[in-house]
């Protein structure tokens, strides 16, 4: 048998754990150890250090304690937390809020801008959209007028497209807004 | 605190009693303490590490499955943090021996029981060379040798706080087992040479000359 062996038999010695040997296990290992100096330093040192440790688990048990009021303290840090966590749930809120407004208005300026060319040519369209609108005698027919005017081209059927997938986008932010809302809810 | 408190408690948190769950951090505060204590080595950051662990244990409450012991699970929360803590220093090399933020329970209060500026000395001595020995250990293997001893865990109990199968358990307790002991004999054979390479005075050299 080698030094492997009687090394797991030493290390497995421990008062802790209430691990005994076997009778012919002690015999084999106190011959060994009678042989081999490096088994028996190692026996030696294992012995003093489990004493070592089995001391300091009565003192640490006896003697060792968190400073008083741990739990008000760790009340207070959780207060403090919740706030970062609301303040951070306002900012979240507010960006993400930004952000899809942002994206929004500049799809739709850049939508409008190929659309109708040049800022000069859009100017134009507008101002011929409000002279017509005069000319229409009723609501009804102003609103038919104008959406017809809008849609004369065929450029201008991009606009429900874009108003579609404006709104899916918009839907697909709230979803994802309202989803991170509830997960913060949770540990406030 | 015992089982049946603590199931009540946590039973009451879940059903969202903020209350009942300062209970629990009234009733669970030492033994999470007294492993980061042993993780860390120092009061301050073990302080710290405990806290962490029961904001932790706030935070994932609606996780915890009620089958396991409440314990276990938070032990195992502590545990966690305090490997992560550790990795993190070792990564910032940052944990020296005998820095400034390791204490030698100066702050702890020594029993009635043992008088004498002896015994404070040899708690000391003691306390400080399990820290010692401790930190050459590592964090995983240094969990299994706290759980082992101060919170006299089984190696089921220590599978299921560090994630680890029973047979990984076991073979890290030798290998910490033998790293301690390597250490004692690492720390003696130091004192000796230190002892046999301090010069000897010349009697020309002594107080009375």
């Amino acid at each position: 048998m080698n030094c492997r062996y009687f090394e797991h038999l030493i290390l497995n010695r421990s008062s802790s754990t209430n691990a005994s040997l076997t009778e012919k296990q002690e015999e084999a290992l106190r011959e060994h150890l009678l042989v081999c100096p490096s088994c028996s330093q190692l026996d030696n040192a294992w012995r003093k250090v489990d004493v070592v440790l089995q001391q300091s688990v009565k003192y640490t048990k006896a003697n060792i304690a968190p400073k008083p009021e741990f739990t008000e303290r760790w009340a207070k840090r959780l207060e403090k937390e919740r706030c970062e966590v609301e303040r951070r749930q306002l900012w979240t809120t507010l960006s993400i809020f930004m952000t899809s407004a942002g994206m929004v208005l500049s799809s739709m300026i850049v939508w409008a801008l190929s659309t109708w060319g040049t800022p000069v040519t859009w100017l134009n369209y507008v101002l011929k959209i409000i002279i017509n609108f005069r000319g229409y005698s009723n609501v009804i027919g102003n609103s038919i007028g104008v959406i017809g005017h809008v849609f004369s081209s065929w450029e201008m059927l991009s606009f429900p497209a874009v108003s579609f997938l404006t709104l899916l986008f918009l839907t697909v932010v709230w979803i994802y807004t309202i989803n991170k809302m509830s997960i913060i809810k949770r540990f406030t | 605190m015992d089982l049946d408190e603590t199931a009540h408690w946590v039973k009451l948190a879940r059903g969202g009693d903020s209350s009942a769950f300062t209970c629990i951090v009234d009733g669970c505060q030492k033994p999470v303490f007294h492993l980061c204590y042993r993780m860390l080595g120092n009061t301050e950051e073990a302080e710290d590490a405990a806290q962490e662990t029961f904001l932790r244990a706030y935070r994932s409450l609606h996780q915890y499955d009620d089958r396991r012991s409440f314990m276990t699970w938070l032990l195992s929360i502590a545990s966690h943090y305090c490997i992560d803590q550790l990795r993190r220093q070792k990564k910032e090399n940052f944990y020296v021996i005998n820095d400034s933020r390791v204490d030698d329970g100066e702050e702890m209060d020594i029993p009635d029981s043992t008088p004498g500026p002896e015994a404070v000395l040899k708690f000391k001595e003691d306390q400080a060379l399990v820290r010692n020995l401790l930190e050459k250990l590592e964090p995983i293997d240094r969990a299994v040798i706290v759980l082992m001893y101060w919170n006299d865990y089984s190696y089921e109990e220590i599978a299921e706080v560090l994630s680890l199968t029973v047979s990984a358990v076991k073979s890290r307790l030798h290998r910490a087992r033998r790293g301690l002991a390597k250490a004692w004999m690492a720390l003696h054979q130091e004192a000796a040479t230190k002892t046999y390479l301090k010069p000897e005075r010349k009697h020309y050299e002594l107080p009375v000359f």
